[in-house]
């Protein structure tokens, strides 16, 4: 499935609670999945709480001009900084940031986002901050709640200095807010500490008396950033000097991108502030905002855990989803707000934004390209947003899907489509022609809405009459029921035209086999010479045709070769009531024997020629003492009658096969018929079954007075050459065929349902039709389409069977030893589930008893996905498919590919051993 | 693509490849997997065309179809004859039908069938659609059969052989280019859709529309429940959601619930979504619930009722072939010998129970329970059975007293016994050797669970003996 699908994680549903509901979640201390809810959670809640202050200001322009000068030291200061992560930020966090200290937290957000929300000045905002915290200190260190603590002195200590430092009061509560969103970040401890001021290092390290925090860590961890420090420091301050000139925000902005995550907390800032302008608004800004998120982690970040696809991915999409926003920004300005919320908040923000836009263009510019370099390393990089709505919610039934040429990334619902496309999506700007809307009914119904193509129809006369001609004469030939003519085989069949013309003319005994690939026209070239030939000579041969296939001993095919020949030469009927195969080959040989040869008075018997034609001539070869071959090859040889022997086969060996005597009598003439070599050899082919002459018309019947035949039939032609020269995705399929089975049929197949829902009213026949894969007539690639269909107890069990595969290092495994990896398997997931605490879901975890489980072992059997392996087990009477040895037909690595709807336990099944 | 959409675009394409007037092929594939509508749908369509073009008045356009099914034949010959003899029918045709032994002769009495349109002139009109229903499940099927059928139609011009398969091979009809039509499992909404058309019985006293809701969510909480994991064609999740709602609807029945809260009725009904024997194929299904418990206690206990009704020592001959077939001979010595009987004690025969922790290592051991039964020498056998015998009890036994010796024509009798009842397997050639032979190969064909219960019942703890 080529459709990429990305569903958001859960806890980004949790974010949006939380936006509403702050005091709910963030409790739970969990592992991996912590970090991210953690740190969007809180450079949220930041923005936030930095919104309700800065609306309280009505501050916030273009704090985003300095941000650029700081990046390369970032960058060093990061990597740094995740160095040190391993030493000391990780435990550090665990124990202080992470679980204990969110409830304190929030609870104190909720304080400060009450007050000044309400349109209360920012100095009493500030206040009530710095009471709170001064109280927050003293109960912390007499109730020992050393955790909470930290918090406290942290956001009091940035406060202070802030405070010191900064005239503005906007900066400062744009630093608080920064403090407060990193104090929420995992992954952004080290940056923290460094972006601290020593002082308030040393707070943190003083205040703690956790008996849970080791002293030595503080230690180090002092020790580690007091160079740091002292030199970011200085570069702070210098920061805030050239802040103090030009603008104050600025700093902010410089400050944060000297912390890890600056990029988006920058792009955020801005917003923020743009927005900050009423509550409500900054919410549900703050509940958009990770789309930016996705949106432009895209660069090369110094990434952690991620895995290079994603890397490739974003990075392919960065430049569109920019784009797009532009473009969208602009066209959004007008539209008014609507009821639904989300969309009103987005539209707000952009109206916003693009007010703003004029106002600073320039500082908007220099923002972007440092959403292009985003410092936040892994904990985003894996959301995908919509490129129209910004959301990064991949629900089901409005997925996101991203493009397969350039990755970019829509809402199912934004996109305007129902459901998610089949096989490779691509957007309208990857879209070979632009036309994808009613492409089903298209196909469906031959009804398309007249497109703009309806203009370049030339003016034919009866134009629909012309059409349906054409239809029946393309259709005929497409589905085989008429021959197409032979191109490219020339040669070949100058030979072959030879040898039986010889036969029908000089009384030549001749043989001859003709080997080429199915599909290669071996039968097309022997029916086009026995045609031709018969235009002139049809009195002066018989033809027999036999089939491999259907004529499976000598016996049957003696008797259909007597039956075809009694039927042309009206020979009495009763030899075929003579069951005797002695019999019925003596007086086979007898009449194609020449009459000399026998007696004088058998006169009636006309040495007419006869050309058998064998096909599957390869199986005849088969037939017990090849009796058959060696008295038609005998006969042919020894000129007692003018036959020729034409074998068709695909075998190139084919020789080998006959026994001596019957190869000695062979005259060892071959006619190899090669498929064709190139492309353009190809198409001469293809083109064969898709053009029709002007005689064609005539000879299928169709009256060739109607006025304007001419015409039709030269703009087909046009037409279809037009489509092989400027048609990319007519090319494409006829690129595939050619490339993956040179296949003349298979392409022709192809072709049926185009032509067959041609209208008048549809005409230019376009590649599109012939791409789209809505419904496909080709036979499946693989059997893993099976795999889609099966109940999850036979999944559970053809991937317990491909796992033994790795993990026994056999090929081989019955159903006692799948189902003992099943179990084991399943039960295993029991166990985890429940001890992690998540309820188990009903049934998923059930072990299946042997009995049901040996009924879908039985079903995969069927299915073949599960193949006998011949051995083991012994016989299969006794044991059924219980008890037998099989190999399973699939691997693990493509079950899990070939699935659309896999669930994550089975998924980590077919992943990990 | 949901199914419906899935099936109009099915039906479209099949019919456009088979009518005449738009792209009659000569081979149509339809696959899927099974229950996914391909031979109601195929049927429906042909119907549909049929009765189209007679009513056409278009004498050319005339199109008959058949329909063979493969699993209704029991060999070639006999699908070959009733394809035969239903061409005969669906043509009206008067006198009588040859024999038809091969496809060679099929080909010859389809052209006599329609003999006289194919030597009309406008013999191309009329069309006779072949469908092979399972064709790749025929019985002692020959290599040949399929791509033999297949060129029925380019023998004779105008047949059109649709075949209906469950997951076609790669070219299995060896000729190239046949068109070939998917039909895609059904999801949940769709099955629910199709059951949601079933009318229950018995219905619920609150009338037809409660019965409908009732109905509906009962047929959802099945799939969740069992369906889903097991059996998630449409057949058997009809047949199992028809079997389960006469119990289901009991209680409400007898009016001991009402049927308005839903979730009531069905934690009065959790055992049933819980036991998996309703998935087991039965025939007591239709008794009431204890009487179908008790049924299938008695079927697992089936074997243990052999065991029980086998005499003694036939009993520790299973128990014997048992060893024999999952012990590595050379661990014999171990087990078996009289000098090791104190290692063994020792050890405790715990071997079963101490496996190594799974998962850990990479390539794991295959646990030799796991592999099966393997043949052994019946001296071997008979070895086993003596070292045991020295163990069991005498509980069970009935001619007290009496001591049987190696090769005695008791223990021949209960060895050859137990072969015909098929509890032992004899390997090889049926007619190699004499079958009481020392040397002649035998193979267990009873479980663990059997065995350890025979085991026990003659006082031998198998566990004991068993290498693992």
């Amino acid at each position: 499935m080529s459709t990429r699908k990305r569903g958001r994680p859960s806890l980004n549903a949790n974010n949006d609670e939380d936006e509403l509901s702050p005091a709910k979640s963030n409790s739970a201390p969990l592992s991996a999945v912590k970090k991210r809810k953690l740190n969007t959670y809180g450079s949220k809640r930041g923005s936030n709480l930095f919104g309700t202050l800065a609306s309280a200001l009505g501050f916030g322009r273009s704090e985003k001009e300095n941000v650029g000068g700081t990046e390369e030291k970032d960058e060093l200061a990061q990597e740094e900084g995740e160095k040190d992560e391993d030493i000391w930020a990780v435990p550090d966090d665990d124990n202080d940031d992470d679980g204990n200290e969110a409830t304190p937290k929030i609870r104190k957000r909720e304080e400060q986002r009450a007050t000044p929300g309400k349109g209360a000045s920012m100095s009493h905002g500030r206040r009530m901050n710095g009471s709170a915290k001064s109280e927050n200190i003293g109960s912390a260190k007499t109730s020992g709640k050393d955790v909470y603590e930290v918090d406290s002195t942290d956001e009091d200590a940035s406060l202070s200095t802030r405070v010191a430092q900064t005239s503005n009061g906007k900066r400062a509560t744009q630093r608080l807010k920064a403090r407060v969103g990193d104090d929420d970040l995992d992954s952004d401890a080290p940056k923290r500490a460094r972006g601290r001021p020593p002082k308030q290092l040393k707070i943190v390290s003083s205040s703690k008396k956790s008996p849970g925090t080791p002293r030595k860590r503080d230690i180090l961890k002092k020790a580690k950033n007091l160079s740091r420090e002292a030199a970011f420091q200085a570069m702070v301050e210098a920061g805030q000097r050239a802040a103090e000139e030009s603008d104050g925000a600025q700093t902010t902005t410089r400050r944060r991108s000297g912390r890890s995550n600056a990029e988006v907390e920058a792009h955020e800032d801005i917003e923020d502030s743009i927005e900050g302008k009423d509550d409500a608004e900054a919410a549900v800004i703050a509940k958009g905002r990770p789309s930016k998120d996705g949106l432009e982690p895209l660069k090369d970040v110094p990434k952690g855990i991620l895995t290079p696809t994603k890397h490739r991915a974003l990075k392919a999409r960065k430049s569109v989803a920019f784009e797009a926003l532009n473009g969208i920004d602009l066209g959004f300005k007008d539209v008014p707000d609507s009821a639904n919320k989300t969309t009103k908040s987005k539209q707000s923000r952009k109206s916003h934004e693009s007010s703003t836009t004029t106002t600073s263009t320039k500082a908007r510019k220099q923002v972007k390209p440092v959403g292009d370099i985003p410092q936040q390393g892994t904990e985003l990089a894996d959301d995908i947003a919509c490129a129209f709505c910004k959301g990064l919610d991949s629900d089901k039934g409005n997925e996101i899907i991203l493009c397969e040429s350039c990755d970019f990334a829509i809402h199912l619902k934004c996109y305007g489509l129902s459901q998610v496309p089949k096989g490779d999506w691509l957007c309208r700007d990857c879209e070979p022609n632009l036309e994808n809307d009613g492409l089903l009914a298209t196909e469906v119904d031959g009804d398309v809405a007249l497109g703009e193509e309806f203009d370049n129809l030339p003016e034919i006369e009866g134009l629909d009459d012309h059409l349906r001609h054409m239809q029946r004469i393309l259709l005929d030939r497409l589905t085989g029921q008429k021959r197409i003519k032979l191109r490219g085989h020339d040669e070949e069949m100058r030979k072959v035209f030879q040898v039986v013309e010889q036969t029908v003319l000089a009384g030549e005994g001749n043989s001859m086999l003709v080997i080429g690939a199915r599909g290669s026209g071996k039968t097309t070239l022997v029916e086009s010479v026995i045609s031709d030939l018969s235009t002139d000579h049809r009195e002066n041969f018989h033809v027999v045709r036999l089939n491999g296939f259907i004529h499976t001993d000598d016996k049957l095919a003696l008797k259909e070769i007597w039956r075809q020949l009694g039927r042309e030469m009206d020979a009495e009927d009763e030899m075929t009531g003579k069951a005797n195969h002695a019999d019925t080959l003596a007086s086979l040989l007898a009449l194609l024997s020449h009459p000399s040869e026998i007696s004088e008075d058998q006169a009636n018997q006309t040495a007419k020629s006869v050309v058998f034609v064998l096909d599957e001539f390869d199986l005849f070869t088969t037939h017990p003492r090849q009796t058959l071959l060696y008295n038609l090859f005998d006969i042919a040889q020894a000129r007692k009658a003018p036959i020729v022997v034409l074998g068709l086969t695909t075998r190139i060996d084919v020789v080998e096969t006959l026994e001596k005597r019957v190869k000695s009598r062979f005259s060892h003439r071959y006619v190899h018929l090669s498929l064709p070599r190139s492309l353009p050899a190809f198409w001469e082919i293809c083109k064969e079954g898709l053009l029709v002459e002007t005689e064609d018309l005539e000879k299928e019947g169709f009256d060739d007075g109607i006025t304007g035949e001419d015409e039709f039939v030269s703009f087909w032609r046009s037409s279809i050459e037009e489509l092989y020269n400027n048609d990319a995705a007519f090319k494409h399929q006829l690129q595939s065929q050619f490339y993956r089975s040179k296949s003349v049929p298979a392409f022709f197949t192809s072709c049926i349902l185009p032509i067959a829902n041609l209208s008048a009213r549809n005409l230019p026949l376009t590649g599109r039709k012939f791409t789209s894969s809505v419904i496909s007539v080709s036979p499946p690639d693989s059997k893993l389409h099976i795999i889609q269909g099966l109940s999850e107890l036979e999944l559970s069990l053809l991937i317990a069977a491909a796992r033994l595969d790795i993990i026994l290092d056999t090929d081989t495994c019955n159903f006692a030893m799948a189902y003992d990896e099943y179990s084991s398997l399943t039960s295993r997931h029991k166990i985890q589930t429940s001890s992690a605490g998540v309820t188990a879901l009903g049934s998923s975890a059930k072990v299946w008893s042997k009995v049901v489980a040996i009924g879908a072992w039985e079903q995969l059997a069927d299915y073949e996905l599960l193949v006998p392996a011949g051995f083991g087990g012994g016989s299969t009477r006794d044991s059924g498919a219980g008890g037998r040895m099989w190999k399973v037909d699939v691997g693990l690595e493509e079950i899990a590919g070939s699935v659309e709807s896999l669930s994550g336990v089975m998924a980590k099944w077919c992943r990990e051993i | 693509m949901s199914k419906s959409t899935d099936s109009v675009i099915g039906n479209i394409t099949l019919s456009l490849l088979l009518q005449l007037r738009a792209a009659p092929a000569k081979n149509i594939v339809i696959y899927g997997l099974e229950a996914t509508g391909k031979s109601a749908i195929a049927k429906a369509v042909l119907e549909g065309l049929s009765s189209n073009t007679t009513s056409n008045d278009e004498p050319n356009g005339e199109l008959r179809y058949v329909i063979v099914r493969s699993a209704e034949c029991i060999g070639v010959r006999h699908l070959l004859e009733q394809i035969v003899g239903a061409v005969a029918k669906a043509l009206d045709w008067k006198g009588s039908v040859g024999r038809c032994e091969n496809i060679s002769q099929l080909v010859v009495e389809l052209e006599r069938l329609l003999g006289q349109r194919t030597s009309d002139t406008e013999g191309q009109g009329r069309r006779l659609v072949l469908v092979f229903d399972g064709i790749d499940h025929q019985r002692d099927a020959p290599p040949t059969l399929l791509p033999g059928l297949a060129r029925l139609s380019e023998v004779i011009p105008n047949i059109t052989s649709l075949f209906i398969v469950t997951a076609p091979r790669p070219n299995f009809l060896h000729s190239p280019g046949a068109p070939q039509i998917q039909f895609q499992a059904y999801n949940k909404d769709e099955l629910l859709k199709i059951l949601a058309l079933l009318e229950p019985q018995p219905q619920l006293p609150g009338g037809a529309k409660e019965t409908k809701d009732m109905w509906n969510r009962f047929c959802s909480a099945v799939w969740d429940s069992l369906s889903k994991h097991s059996g998630r064609d449409l057949v058997s999740f009809r047949t199992l959601c028809l079997r389960l709602w006469p119990k289901f609807v009991a209680p409400i029945l007898d009016g001991s619930l009402a049927a308005t809260p839903f979730g009531r009725v069905m934690n009065a009904n959790r055992p049933l979504f819980q036991n998996d024997e309703t998935l087991v194929p039965g025939i007591s299904y239709g008794a009431p619930k204890i009487a179908a418990s008790s049924a299938q206690t008695q079927s697992t206990n089936k074997h243990h009722g052999i065991g029980t009704q086998l005499p003694y020592y036939s009993r520790l001959l299973l128990v014997a072939a048992y060893l024999a077939s999952f012990n590595p001979p050379r661990t014999d010595q171990l087990f078996f010998m009289k000098s090791a009987a104190a290692k063994r004690r020792k050890k405790g025969g715990g071997t079963a129970l101490t496996k190594g922790r799974p998962g850990v290592t990479k390539h794991r051991k295959i646990s030799r329970k796991l592999l099966g039964p393997q043949a052994f020498i019946l001296e071997r056998m008979l070895a086993i059975f003596h070292a045991i015998k020295e163990d069991a009890d005498d509980r069970g036994r009935r001619g007290t007293g009496r001591e049987v010796t190696a090769g005695s024509a008791d223990i021949q009798m209960a060895i050859a016994t137990l072969a015909s009842l098929r509890l032992l397997v004899r390997m090889g050639a049926a007619n190699a050797a004499d079958a009481l032979d020392g040397g002649s190969k035998y193979r267990v064909a009873v479980g663990w669970d059997v065995v350890r219960g025979i085991a026990r019942s003659v006082g031998v703890e198998a566990e004991d003996y068993l290498a693992e």
